[in-house]
């Protein structure tokens, strides 16, 4: 496995600390000008998703992480497992739950995602920024009413629920920004 | 590099900054004019570099011609064999070289600012310190207060309990454990020096205040460098030494310089061994400078001041690329 000094330090360079994979968040570099210099680094788990200060003596050497980040398209869920299968390849992979979390909601058969895989394996699913899904389930319409700004939840198959404005129906497909899960607009 | 980034090939400082930074060197030649001081230029390409472990010089090629020559990481040893020879105040505005410092308050190249007081004691150079401040860039934030001073010492013990001689790297460790802080697994217990930089940077310069600037003085021993070593108050010998910060930024460094030719002979063998112990470049020792020390330095005082710096915090910018023209990424 490959070393990275401090020098190669930036933002998004992936590392191994305490054996789990990590991601660099920032960089600073410190130094007096008579004295050691340092990198104050923060960075995230990428297991567990938490972010840390961790500091490192100037030209420590740090395992880099093998993790890369590859587009794959999502194919079906067999209740315990989310098959992924990559595009170019055809090669096909299975994410947990702990992998998926709470893209899971978002997942929809076809859709290209962001699998995160370290040592091969999936370690986290990100979903596209914006997806198309049909309302499966929610109170009925108020025709005409597009002025009072007021909201009501929609269901969804995938288990999502996402605020929608008073007018849209069940049935209909909505685009969600799944970054913040709020409905942006009406899919003709 | 790709194209898309040389296709940013503009300057990184507005026009703006650049003529406040040449307000600033004019402002600045204005104070040396009105206090006595000469202008000097020496060398950037020199034969020897300084030794100390912190500082890496650029080395360049050697060829059969031109020997093996150094970029200066400061003029200090020229401008000090000057005075050896003249016995007269110098001040120059000099481009310094050192490897390994790129950040958003570093780089490889910056200007320094560096002059000398012969016959002048520490106080008395920080009070042309922040005279100087005062003259060019008084109009603006925390320059226009007097600067304060608090010892090394002091500042050590108010967040650990203890003066910095009797910390070991241990109690600093547990130090930063306590705060929830991360030490580096890379300070080894010998390595008290480093420690102790880093204590510093992370507990003392956030409690510097922000509306004034800062003179930190009494070094330990350890860390003086260039500068002679005096008993302070407490009986405690620390280093003639000064750093000046305006909030945590760390603007200038001003020495009581040695001028024992023997203290300075064996404090070079020292860092030698240091840089031989890590395994860093052993560039040739200044044997002209030692030689001038030898002949009689007159007792004086210096500093070096990052110009650079002080046209960033004179322009209110973050970043040093946005107070240089071309930056390290840039060239």
């Amino acid at each position: 496995m490959a070393n990275y000094s401090t020098n190669d330090f930036k933002g998004g360079l992936k590392i191994m600390l305490d054996n789990d994979p990590h991601s660099i968040v920032s960089n600073e570099f410190v130094k007096p000008g008579k004295g050691q210099a340092f990198a104050r680094t923060k960075v995230r788990n990428l297991k567990t998703g938490r972010v840390v200060e961790r500091t490192f003596k100037s030209n420590e050497s740090v395992e880099s992480a093998d993790v890369m980040d590859t587009q794959m398209q999502y194919l079906y869920s067999d209740g315990e497992y989310w098959h992924f299968m990559d595009p170019a390849s055809y090669e096909q992979l299975q994410a947990d739950a702990t992998a998926v979390g709470d893209a899971a909601q978002w997942l929809i058969a076809e859709s290209l995602c962001d699998v995160t895989l370290y040592n091969g394996q999936p370690l986290a699913v990100t979903p596209p920024n914006f997806v198309e899904m049909v309302i499966t389930e929610t109170d009925p319409g108020l025709r005409g009413d597009t002025a009072t700004g007021g909201t009501k939840p929609a269901h969804f198959e995938t288990g999502a629920v996402v605020k929608v404005p008073l007018f849209i129906e069940e049935g209909e497909k909505i685009r969600i920004d799944t970054r913040s899960g709020d409905y942006v607009s009406r899919v003709k | 590099m790709s194209a898309a980034a040389q296709a940013d090939w503009g300057p990184g400082a507005t026009l703006a900054t650049l003529r406040r930074a040449a307000d600033i060197r004019r402002r600045i030649r204005t104070h040396f004019d009105a206090t006595g001081a000469l202008e000097v230029i020496t060398p950037v390409l020199s034969r020897s570099a300084g030794p100390e472990p912190s500082i890496e010089p650029f080395d360049t090629r050697a060829t059969a011609i031109d020997g093996h020559h150094w970029l200066q990481t400061s003029p200090e040893f020229a401008m000090k064999r000057l005075i050896a020879a003249h016995g007269q105040d110098v001040w120059q505005l000099a481009p310094v070289f050192r490897r390994a410092e790129r950040g958003q308050r570093h780089n490889a190249e910056f200007q320094l600012l560096e002059w000398y007081r012969v016959g002048c004691e520490l106080t008395g150079l920080m009070a042309d310190v922040a005279a100087l401040l005062t003259r060019v860039v008084g109009e603006v934030a925390p320059f226009d207060h007097a600067p304060i001073t608090r010892r090394y010492g002091s500042c050590v013990r108010e967040v650990s309990g203890h003066w910095p001689e009797s910390l070991g790297v241990s109690d600093i460790r547990d130090l930063f454990a306590r705060a929830g802080r991360h030490f580096p697994d890379g300070i080894a217990d010998h390595e008290h020096d480093a420690a102790l930089d880093l204590l510093f940077d992370t507990f003392v310069l956030p409690r510097l205040p922000v509306d004034r600037p800062t003179f930190v003085t009494g070094y330990p021993p350890s860390q003086a460098s260039l500068a002679r070593c005096t008993i302070d108050e407490d009986g405690r010998r620390v280093a003639s030494r000064f750093e000046l910060y305006a909030g945590t930024l760390e603007l200038a460094n001003g020495f009581h310089e040695l001028t024992d030719a023997d203290e300075q002979r064996r404090r070079f063998a020292e860092q030698l061994a240091m840089r031989q112990a890590a395994c860093q470049p052993l560039p040739p020792q200044d044997e002209f400078f030692l030689a001038a020390l030898r002949a009689g330095l007159p007792d004086c005082s210096g500093v070096a001041l990052g110009v650079d710096r002080l046209v960033m915090l004179a322009c209110g910018l973050d970043t040093l690329d946005q107070a240089m023209t071309f930056a390290d990424e840039r060239c």
